[in-house]
């Protein structure tokens, strides 16, 4: 059993098992989380460096989560 | 009553199981019901008649009547849904075939039913229609335009025709080119097929020819009267398309939404949201009246708005009451919305159980589980494929590339 915060649907009166394949995908999810916590800020448009872990472009501008709210967040 | 759904030994949730244990109220959600966006369905009405469409009377030419748009606004602020801001977009059929002066009138009666919230109009066009004129209205009222497009003009004119069976890429063209000339912003949403799959360069190529940087990919789904998706035996490709739009927009001009969505998903963890037992990352698709869409007739529903007006058998166009006899928290009161909750909740635990991607998604889209299960309690869709756990599984890829092995520590 893994802690109901971390489970999707859980509260007062709900039990949760979360399963494996997403206990998995989380600790991938947080490892590039620690990842891009702990790396220095890249230059801009550092393309040299591969995926300098903030896109050239701003996708930060349209962060849209589906395509119901992308006149939403504008 | 409620009881505990399990399956094996595993317990899912706790769901209602009856409609009359459903009893919802705004104070009872945390935070408390908003209204994120408002869907008028000014006509059902569209000039043009693409082979995908959803949309199941796109030949009706019925218009929204003013006492409609300001009884849908009005009841907005009477429940107090709306705080401080509001995105009202005029979608399904194509809205440029109601004149701008109709517009206008709308868009003062919106403005005189919300006093003191900031209201920005948004049209999701085919284009084909746009003129000197309208560009100039669109820049009057700060109209947020998309368009919807689907590239180069044999993958476009493949599904997007008129009547007689022409292709409008010419058209839209047209109507880009005049938005550009009026310095008219504006987005591109594009339908993308299996045969768009093989062409992933030539795809974001004409966008960025096109000077557009903004995209959302509406990977093909079922639902209404499109019944099948030509995506369906084409999950390889879809996956490989992804990795490479993924590869180009990363430093070009052109953001894809998916893969934006994707990004913030990976960087931080959606808000959540709760009610009684049931709490879930944010998804306006399955929160009551985030997403509020009224139809011409002044009936409205709740979830996804791909929903109002569908012939469904026994679900009675899956409205859940008209704004001209009830207000929309009324409505959660009554049995439509009932039904409809009990087995959106029902859907949501078995999304919560079963998806691996639950906390980048919070449960899918009911419209997509509706038309591809026969049930709104289903859990995974080919659409959550393609819309949600593909561009996450390619932005996660490459940041963990980028990253290193030394950074990501224990990760292999």
């Amino acid at each position: 059993m893994v802690a109901l915060a971390v489970a999707g649907l859980a509260g007062p009166a709900a039990a949760l098992t979360v399963p494996p394949e997403r206990a998995a995908l989380q600790t991938r999810i947080d490892a590039v989380r620690t990842a891009l916590a702990a790396a220095p800020a890249p230059a801009a448009g550092d393309a040299a460096a591969g995926w300098s872990l903030a896109p050239a472009n701003n996708w930060t501008n349209w962060p849209k989560w589906s395509k119901w709210s992308n006149w939403a967040n504008k | 009553m409620e009881q505990v759904e399990q399956l094996g030994e595993q317990v899912i949730a706790v769901v209602p199981r009856t409609a009359a244990a459903v009893c919802v109220r705004a104070e009872d959600f945390a935070p408390r019901l908003q209204t994120r966006l408002l869907v008028l369905q000014a006509t059902p009405f569209c000039n043009i008649d693409c082979s995908y469409c959803y949309l199941p009377r796109r030949d009706d030419r019925s218009r929204m009547t003013l006492a409609t748009v300001r009884r849908a606004a009005a009841r907005l602020h009477e429940d107090r849904l709306v705080d401080g801001e509001l995105t009202v977009v005029w979608h399904a059929g194509e809205p440029l075939v109601l004149p701008q002066h109709w517009y206008a009138d709308a868009f003062a009666a919106v403005a005189q039913a919300l006093p003191g919230i900031a209201v920005t109009h948004a049209m999701q066009t085919n284009a084909t229609l746009i003129d000197d004129a309208w560009c100039r209205f669109f820049l009057q009222h700060g109209v947020a335009v998309g368009v919807s497009v689907d590239g180069p003009a044999a993958l476009h004119d493949a599904h997007r025709r008129t009547r007689r069976g022409g292709g409008t890429h010419a058209q839209v063209q047209r109507g880009m080119a005049l938005l550009r000339e009026h310095g008219v912003p504006f987005h591109a949403i594009a339908v993308v097929g299996a045969a768009t799959l093989a062409e992933p360069d030539a795809f974001y190529d004409w966008f960025v020819g096109q000077g557009i940087t903004e995209l959302g990919c509406n990977f093909d789904e079922a639902e209404g009267a499109h019944g099948q998706s030509s995506l369906a035996g084409h999950e390889r490709a879809h996956a490989d398309f992804l990795a490479r739009l993924l590869q180009r927009s990363l430093y070009g001009p052109v953001v894809v939404r998916e893969l934006a969505a994707a990004w913030r998903a990976l960087r931080e963890p959606l808000p959540r949201w709760q009610w009684r037992q049931l709490a879930a990352p944010e998804n306006t698709q399955v929160q009551p009246l985030a997403l509020v869409t009224v139809g011409h007739d002044g009936s409205f529903g709740s979830f996804s708005p791909e929903l109002l007006g569908q012939p469904a058998a026994g679900w009675d166009g899956f409205a859940i009451g008209n704004v001209h006899e009830t207000g929309y928290l009324d409505a959660l009161q009554g049995p439509a919305f009932a039904r409809q909750w009990q087995a959106v909740q029902q859907g949501l635990a078995a999304c919560a159980a079963r998806c691996a991607y639950f906390d980048v998604c919070g449960g899918g889209a009911p419209v997509n589980k509706f038309y591809e299960h026969g049930s709104f309690a289903a859990g995974e869709t080919l659409h959550c494929r393609s819309m949600v756990q593909r561009p996450f599984d390619a932005v996660l890829r490459c940041a963990e590339a980028a990253l290193g092995q030394a950074a990501l520590g224990h990760v292999a």
